[in-house]
């Protein structure tokens, strides 16, 4: 009988193992199929420069496999991500709690947590289930590697046995006490069902109460995330939970099905669909890939790590990506953090088999970043609001005046506001000062500019007619004036590109000093007048009586100004008679967007009737031997106009002032030879101040939260010119000029450097 | 395919084995059977016994602190794609100093749900002078 049997079983083999011989190959897609695509990678937008305090997310803490680097989670650190504040509910076989590498990550178990046993002990009695927990939320701690969101929080529920087996009813009783737990934002499924279904009513029947409690989570107000495994079949449809995707609207608004790529050796043989994996099938829709083939995460029953295999491992990786779009976009809701992910995922090359991998391979780098351009929002309240406007950044500016340009940097340091990116509205923090230009005196300080200041100017007259009648046209210099009358005294000019004045003009002996753009206009004549672009228009209707006039306006004639002259004193020199010795002024500017020749567009724009109300007083006194005293001192008083939907929020009235005070003699130890020493303040905010109301957070709601930002204008310095100017005319036909300057607290900031230019200039005309 | 032609295989020898030998029956000492993901710990299966020096290794993948004392031979089944499987040891006979094993790897039942790791059984025996052995598994 031995022999007979013996005699049977070798006659049998060959049967036994030619029935083995058919079977697998299901995992083949009807297009293409899996690896006949190129495997690209996704890109992390700091490479090895993405580095927090203690590690380099490239280390051996991103561990050795590398399945962080597959879907680019460092740009998502690097960008501030790390599940902080998120909550995870793992459904699987319990979680070993204290373990050291996610021990402070865990949220204590929940009332009836272990739904296998009916207790309260979700402790993990096969490995599977803190395995997946460790991929999610395992901490950046030094010890062992980490997970994808290693700040997140983790809520252990045991609903599969020791076997790694549950039930509907074991299952679907954790969704049930979920549900009830609002903090509990993702709920991570590393289980599934091998079978299909072909209708929500057909899906409904592979298991009832998980059915109806996961419908009931994804339809609360605010919808708990869920996150399945495709499963390990190598078929070409996934689990049953994944298929039910498919059939209910509700479920896939908020859920996501994982297939297992392997990551292992991505860009040389890996990064295709594991021979394991499921595809995404019929939930393509809903589906996206992440590496699941061999991931080392924590084990159960000691502090150590284990390499397991599956959709169970790609899944978390997901949910642990989940966790950190959620908590990078405070104003997403739950189905806007789900499309998101999807949207953004890799869907090139081999990724591109939709059947396959549905949207793609997870990228966290994409994820995170803005999707489309990043707009701000029009002083709205809510983000969906069909009158809401939105505007790209670069249509928001403001170009600050340096009468307060120190002030304003220093309150907007470390501000932050939110702007959102015109794909969903996901929130982005940026700095309020980064819409801010810093307007400059000191910048001012040119060499070209000083040379020009010294530049002897040449008189070219060219006579011409234009339809109205005869005036002159005096090319001097690189600039034009036009004059339609002007005489040494009696002074009325119309000009274009020109900062003449009477008083300025009978400022001997160095006149022409004051003629260029700083001097001449911004603090002798009138700082309230922004002339000196080139493009600005000046009138002054001035005479050696006790009245005259000053009108200004720039080339759009959006900026109006007109200042009243009165000349208590008048003095003769020579054969010319001079506007006034005194001249007290009153005026008034009004500037359109602008205050204090500050612009600004989009949310930071101002009004169009900003004004500004100002006085002056202008002195010049012959002090004899050729000496000439000069002073002036302006204050202005500006109101800055709201415009509708603006940051710029209210804002105190502005008080300002400028001075300028001046010696100057003729005939200084040669005749041909003058001197000047001129001291003066620009332009400069004395009070005032503005409230700056930003958008700094929003909600799941899709509701702005403002918060206003109290800017006090004042600069926290004076700044002071010094100028020694020094002229000599050498011989009829060569000058030379020499110019000492001296600038303190620049731009009014007691952190700026003095300034000092010595400047030489000699001219010979042959 | 490995996996129909071990069951295959079980069934038939299994059926043979009825008749053919005259066997004492015997309860194993000590046994602790289960499933575990580990990939250590199941890319290399099948019987392990204590001289084999991957003997300690596995049965601390398991649990550090199982004494070792109390096994002296191990079995871990094929990978399987997903948890829920069981192993169970059906019988051990012994005839002269042959002991054969037969477990029984049971599927998880028709929908249910179950992790989606590639896992193995495994069962951890304590066996009575033990020496030859063989394994079947169906």
């Amino acid at each position: 009988m031995k022999n007979i049997s013996k005699i049977l079983a070798i006659l049998s083999l060959p049967l036994i193992l030619s029935a083995c011989g058919g079977g697998g190959g299901s995992g083949g897609a009807a297009a293409g199929g899996v690896g006949t695509g190129t495997v690209t990678n996704c890109t992390d937008g700091g490479g090895s420069t993405h580095k927090d305090t203690e590690y380099d997310y490239f280390s051996s803490v991103y561990h050795s496999l590398k399945p962080l680097t597959a879907v680019c989670a460092s740009s998502a650190y690097a960008r501030g991500a790390t599940g902080d504040g998120i909550q995870v509910a793992v459904v699987d076989t319990g979680i070993h709690e204290t373990h050291t590498d996610i021990n402070a990550n865990m949220i204590a178990y929940t009332n009836g947590s272990d739904t296998v046993n009916s207790d309260n002990d979700a402790s993990d009695d096969h490995g599977h289930g803190s395995h997946v927990a460790g991929i999610i939320a395992a901490e950046h701690n030094n010890s062992g590697g980490h997970g994808v969101a290693y700040d997140a929080e983790i809520y252990g529920f045991k609903a599969l046995n020791a076997s790694g087996d549950g039930s509907d009813t074991t299952l679907g009783n954790a969704f049930g006490l979920i549900e009830n737990i609002a903090a509990i934002d993702i709920v991570n499924n590393s289980w599934g069902t091998n079978a299909d279904c072909t209708s929500a009513s057909s899906c409904r029947a592979g298991g009832t109460t998980i059915y109806d409690n996961w419908e009931d989570m994804s339809q609360l107000s605010t919808p708990k995330i869920t996150v399945f495994a495709a499963g390990n079949d190598s078929e070409d449809q996934p689990s049953l939970e994944c298929q039910t995707m498919a059939y209910n609207t509700d479920i896939s608004a908020v859920s996501i099905c994982v297939v297992a790529v392997s990551h292992s050796s991505l860009g040389k043989d890996g990064g295709f669909l594991a021979s394991f994996s499921n595809q995404c099938g019929k939930a393509a829709s809903y589906c996206m890939a992440a590496p699941g083939d061999r991931l080392l995460s924590l084990r159960h029953n000691s502090n150590g790590y284990v390499y397991k295999n599956g959709t169970s491992m790609a899944a978390p990786m997901v949910s642990g990506g989940l966790a950190l779009v959620m908590e990078e976009f405070s104003s997403l809701t739950p189905a806007q953090v789900v499309s998101r992910l999807l949207s953004t995922a890799n869907d090139s090359g081999e990724y591109s088999q939709t059947a396959i991998y549905g949207h793609g391979m997870m990228n966290l780098n994409a994820a995170t970043a803005a999707v489309g351009s990043l707009q701000t929002i029009g002083g709205s309240n809510l983000l969906d609001d069909p009158s809401t406007s939105y505007n790209d950044l670069v249509n928001n500016t403001f170009t600050s005046s340096a009468a307060f340009s120190n002030a304003l940097t220093n309150a907007l340091a470390g501000q932050t506001m939110e702007v959102y990116d015109s794909f969903d509205r996901a929130n982005f923090e940026t700095n309020v000062s980064s819409f801010f230009t810093s307007g400059s005196y000191t910048s001012q300080n040119t060499v070209e500019n000083h040379m020009a200041r010294l530049q002897p100017k040449t008189m070219e007259k060219v006579k011409t007619k234009n339809l109205y009648g005869n005036f002159t046209v005096e090319t001097d210099g690189n600039y034009i004036e036009s004059s339609m009358f002007q005489s040494a005294g009696d002074f009325l000019a119309l000009g274009f590109n020109q900062s003449t004045n009477s008083f300025e003009n009978a400022v001997d002996p160095l006149s022409g000093f004051f003629n260029d753009s700083n001097f001449g206009n911004n603090y002798l004549v009138n700082p309230y007048f922004h002339a000196g672009s080139g493009q600005d228009y000046f009138m002054s209707f001035n005479s050696n009586s006790s009245f005259g006039m000053d009108t200004f306006t720039n080339a759009n004639g959006n900026d109006l100004g007109l200042a009243f002259n009165l000349n208590p004193l008048s003095s003769t020199s020579g054969d010319a008679k001079n506007a006034g010795d005194l001249q007290i002024v009153l005026g008034t500017n009004y500037e359109q967007n602008k205050f204090l020749n500050s612009s600004s567009t989009g949310v930071f724009a101002t009004g169009d009737m900003s004004n500004t109300n100002f006085t002056g007083v202008k002195y010049k006194k012959n002090l004899g031997d050729d000496f000439t005293f000069v002073g002036s001192g302006f204050a202005g008083y500006t109101h800055i106009d709201k415009a509708s939907n603006s940051y710029i929020d209210k804002s105190t009235p502005l008080l300002t002032s400028t001075f300028t005070l001046g010696l100057a003699k003729a005939n200084f130890i040669k005749k041909n030879q003058r001197i000047g020493f001129f001291i003066n303040q620009p332009q400069r905010v004395e009070d005032g101040s503005l409230n700056l109301r930003v958008p700094t957070s929003s909600d799941r709601g899709r509701t702005v939260t403002y918060s206003n930002l109290n800017v006090d204008l004042e600069p926290d310095a004076r700044q002071i010119n010094f100028d020694i100017i020094f002229h000599k005319a050498v011989t009829e036909t060569s000058n030379l000029s020499a110019n000492l300057t001296h600038v303190q607290n620049g731009d009014h900031s007691n952190s700026s450097k003095n300034q000092n230019f010595i400047s030489l200039f000699y001219k010979k005309t042959f | 395919m490995l996996n129909k032609f071990v069951i295959i295989s079980s069934l038939f020898l299994f059926s043979c084995s009825s008749y053919l030998i005259q066997a004492e029956e015997i309860t194993p000492e000590n046994l602790k059977c289960g499933s575990n993901s580990g990939v250590a710990f199941f890319e290399k299966n099948g019987s392990f016994t204590i001289d084999d020096k991957d003997f300690n290794y596995k049965l601390g993948l398991i649990d550090k602190n199982l004494d070792k004392s109390d096994f002296n031979f191990i079995y871990i089944s094929q990978p399987q794609s997903s948890g829920g499987y069981v192993l169970e040891v059906e019988k051990i006979t012994k005839n002269k100093n042959k002991h054969r094993i037969y477990f029984k790897e049971n599927k998880p039942s028709e929908g249910s749900r179950s992790i989606a790791a590639i896992t193995a059984t495994y069962c951890f025996l304590k066996i009575d002078n033990l020496d030859q052995v063989v394994v079947f598994i169906k």
